[in-house]
């Protein structure tokens, strides 16, 4: 069962581990991101910030959904985190019904335009995000349980 | 339960502004830096809290054993059952009573144990860590 569902390029860190892991009660953490399938190190390092008690996997977007029915069926309370926009985009029009993405973390770059003190997006991640919007997800900003929740569809 | 950090200048504070960005704000634990250009204002200010409020719970989580602020705060066990010193603060400490704090009206002797020894095993020396360490293949299985 999917419970909660992020955004962030840092990924695994203090933020997800130890506030939205507790407030979510969650099992397990999938992360979704393809340079970190692809880097032993990186993936050692993941596996070495995971919460204690927590189960942990690490797949690239292409493993992600031929695992789907998998992750469908997983008894426990998942957290899905997705390192960028565009793995996101990808899997949810696989998985078909995700209900919320939280944006959590996009990096600014040139030409990105600014939603907040942690959310840069440039045209194509906007785009990525109208997708994900259109698939009727709801997106929403917050940084931890304790902050404020900012809708993001209706700023795209 | 109150939660007080104090330092020797601004480990506190800094602690306070580090556990407000990872588990939140929270009005219960309080950050004080002490001997800034020698004012003990901080010090007065934390005993006079711990004097008008002796019926609470209250914690609180020095920066060294031996240092004066230490040494200060320990003087108040003289007079208060209900105070807690613990020192040698740090983040995994001062984090996981937040969080019990934010779910828990007290804590008990045996689970502030726990979190204390918890606390001590933080320190890590990452490279060997990394030496040691192989991806646990079994979480890898869906």
């Amino acid at each position: 069962m999917i419970k909660f569902c992020r955004i962030d390029h840092r990924l695994l860190h203090g933020q997800v581990i130890f506030s939205w892991t507790k407030s979510e009660g969650i099992e397990r953490i999938i992360v979704i991101d393809d340079t970190s399938a692809n880097d032993e190190f990186k993936k050692m390092s993941l596996s070495l910030s995971k919460p204690t008690g927590v189960k942990l996997n690490i797949f690239s977007v292409d493993t992600a959904i031929e695992n789907i029915d998998k992750i469908k069926k997983l008894p426990e309370k998942v957290m899905l985190i997705f390192g960028n926009t565009s793995s996101t985009l990808a899997f949810a029009k696989a998985y078909k019904d995700l209900k919320e993405i939280n944006y959590g973390g996009i990096p600014a770059k040139e030409y990105s335009e600014r939603f907040s003190n942690t959310i840069s997006m440039d045209q194509q991640e906007i785009q990525d995000s109208k997708d994900l919007s259109a698939l009727g997800i709801k997106l929403y900003m917050q940084q931890i349980p304790t902050t404020n929740r900012e809708e993001l569809n209706n700023k795209l | 339960m109150k939660i007080i950090l104090i330092s020797h200048s601004n480990m506190a504070v800094g602690m306070k502004q580090t556990l407000s960005m990872i588990v939140g704000d929270n009005k219960e634990v309080m950050a004080f830096a002490a001997y800034i250009n020698n004012d003990t204002s901080s010090i007065e200010k934390v005993k006079k809290f711990v004097s008008e409020n002796s019926k609470e719970q209250i914690i609180i989580l020095t920066d060294l054993l031996g240092g004066s602020v230490n040494n200060e705060m320990m003087q108040l066990l003289k007079n208060h059952s209900n105070l807690y010193v613990i020192t040698g603060m740090n983040l995994p400490l001062a984090m996981q009573l937040q969080i019990w704090q934010q779910s828990n009206e007290s804590i008990s002797d045996d689970q502030l144990e726990n979190i204390i020894n918890d606390s001590q095993k933080a320190l890590i020396d990452v490279n060997k860590l990394v030496l040691k360490e192989r991806m646990n293949t079994d979480d890898q299985i869906l």
